[in-house]
């Protein structure tokens, strides 16, 4: 079959580079994310790109910072859900019982109740004392993420190890331990990266719901979530406020579903 | 009757749920920093006060016995007091705030089936043309623009520059409820119509592929006939399924609409309480809330076998 070029994929992936660089440099390049450079909701102008908020705040730079806070407390938040769910995954096949067991009904057990009830438990108990409260939202989402990882990682591994390589590595006596790590887990990267994309996105998404709420990550500190909410203040005077953070978050979670949706398809070409 | 026993084991999970729940808010309490002595001695409280206090109590007891205490308690909807204002009764402050969560929940969830199925229909009988291509567009979108991005995207254009609608709930309310309830009712059905919608599509689609289908086209049965009697009714039981986990997207949902809207709500609570810290509070509204979704999983998962005798059959 003939691989076809799918620009969505391609606009995805360059969104996202540009974003990586936004992240870097955006909340230095023309002024502080945190200083007060010029009047209070400046329109968008050749020295404030994106204008100025309510504090007389570059909204570029602070974009740029929210960016940088997103994708921070995402890949933190996935790489612990991944190493924990591939763990998870992996003992529940190929774990002795008495481990085996316990570990699936505990991952079940995560799906019995939304996601953000549990978030939201493990924030309002967190003490008060974290100053931006990254710490929290990532533990609590990490414990959120990584039941979805290992159950997708078990459902794999579980047809995997019965596939001629698998069985025929066993019968030349290698370890469980060699199977998983040399034949069973190369397999696995495909997917792993594509829907790790796609829950990628959603860990952003959860960052800035969380944070729009106002309990996730809090002022002064920028996250997408946080100034959203903010701007609506502003809204009926100053809209435009409002919809740099929305616009940048929007792309991005588009982008990261193009991509995780293209990967996957790639990956495995019966779902394509 | 045969189905009695699926029945009482699901309702039996459904109950192990709820215990792993009530376990989960009672063991956030006990990690969480201060408890109630300390709160009820005051900040200037010496050690000795709170140690009396703990005492009496009976905060030091073993935590298995104190949350066997929790239980009982919270089965007869005793969910302690507000640590703060005027200490009043958790279920109180339930009381008020559920049946806002309950409207907004449930209109959102029969309005997104009810869209859901109209729009995946049409988009499965043209399949591939326009209407269909557009449907899906639509649904992309709802699945993915976040709802806090919906909801003051809407204000903006309904509330600020059309001056349709009002821009959030007031205690002056001068027109009637749902007058107020459009816009939080379309952010928060926006997604789960859009899921639905993609879900209906294809089972639409894939029913019209069966047997008895293909006999009642080869019939003559007339086309809307052929749609409600024979396509629909098989093509219905995804979609019902379905309903469950998108009530959890809708409960997540809730609790933003409830901000942006400034809906009085069990979402609206469980965020103030988590502000000030008032930790019997934040334990009743998620297991409230989490208690909702039980239910209603449950429910849906009762009609299923009782709506599809092929399920039924397997059951058995």
């Amino acid at each position: 079959m003939k691989r076809k070029a799918n620009p969505l994929l391609w606009f995805g992936v360059g969104y996202l580079v540009l974003l990586i660089l936004f992240a870097l440099v955006g909340p230095y390049f023309r002024h502080h994310y945190m200083d007060k450079v010029g009047l209070p909701l400046l329109p968008a102008s050749s020295q404030f790109w994106f204008g100025t908020d309510d504090q007389g705040r570059d909204v570029f730079a602070r974009v740029a910072y929210g960016a940088r806070t997103s994708l921070f407390v995402g890949l933190t938040v996935q790489a612990v859900a991944i190493s924990l769910g591939v763990l998870v995954g992996v003992l529940g096949v190929m774990g002795k019982k008495w481990i085996r067991e316990p570990l699936l009904r505990i991952t079940d057990a995560m799906f019995a109740f939304p996601d953000i009830l549990l978030a939201i438990l493990i924030i309002g108990v967190w003490p008060r004392a974290a100053e931006n409260r990254v710490v929290p939202v990532i533990i609590a989402l990490s414990i959120t993420a990584w039941p979805g990882v290992a159950r997708l990682v078990k459902n794999q591994v579980a047809t995997l190890k019965d596939r001629e390589f698998a069985v025929a590595a066993t019968a030349l006596g290698a370890s469980n331990f060699y199977v998983v790590t040399r034949h069973i887990m190369p397999h696995l990267t495909g997917v792993l990266l594509a829907v790790g994309m796609v829950d990628l996105a959603g860990i952003i998404l959860a960052e800035s719901a969380l944070s729009f709420l106002g309990i996730g990550v809090t002022a002064p500190t920028p996250s997408w979530g946080n100034m959203i909410n903010d701007a609506r203040a502003y809204m009926s005077s100053n809209p435009v406020l409002i919809l740099w953070p929305c616009l940048v978050l929007s792309l991005t979670i588009f982008a990261l579903n193009f991509v995780g949706d293209a990967l996957r398809a790639r990956s495995d070409p019966k779902s394509g | 009757m045969s189905l009695v026993k699926p029945i009482l084991r699901r309702i039996l999970y459904a109950c192990i749920t709820l215990l792993f729940l009530s376990f989960v808010t009672f063991m956030a309490d006990e990690m969480a920093p201060g408890d109630q002595a300390t709160v009820l001695a005051g900040e200037k409280a010496t050690l000795q006060t709170v140690v009396e206090l703990r005492e009496k109590l009976g905060l030091n007891r073993p935590w298995p016995v104190r949350y066997g205490e929790y239980v009982a308690n919270a089965a007869r909807l005793d969910f302690g007091t507000s640590y703060y204002g005027t200490k009043e009764p958790v279920i109180e402050i339930i009381k008020r705030v559920l049946p806002m969560t309950i409207r907004i929940a449930f209109i959102s969830i029969a309005v997104a089936a009810l869209l859901g199925v109209i729009l995946g229909t049409i988009a499965a009988i043209n399949r591939d043309r326009w209407p269909d291509r557009l449907v899906l567009l639509g649904s992309t979108l709802g699945v993915t623009i976040p709802t806090f991005v919906l909801a003051p995207l809407l204000v903006l254009v309904f509330a600020l520059k059309l001056d349709r609608l009002p821009m959030t709930w007031t205690t002056d309310r001068v027109a009637p409820d749902f007058y107020y309830l459009i816009l939080p009712v379309v952010v928060l059905a926006a997604r789960p119509t859009a899921q639905l919608t993609r879900l209906a599509r294809a089972s639409v689609i894939d029913a019209f592929q069966q047997e008895f289908v293909k006999l009642a086209v080869a019939k003559g049965v007339r086309p809307f006939r052929l749609i409600t009697r024979h396509v629909l009714p098989n093509a219905m039981m995804p979609v019902l399924t379905a309903l469950g986990t998108n009530f959890g997207f809708l409960l997540t949902g809730s609790f933003i609409v409830e901000r942006a809207f400034l809906l009085p709500g069990v979402g609206r609570e469980a965020i103030e309480a988590i502000q000030k810290g008032d930790t019997p509070l934040i334990q009743a509204t998620t297991l409230v809330a989490g208690m909702l979704f039980v239910l209603v999983n449950l429910a849906v998962d009762l009609a299923v076998p009782v709506l599809d005798p092929r399920v039924r059959e397997a059951q058995v």
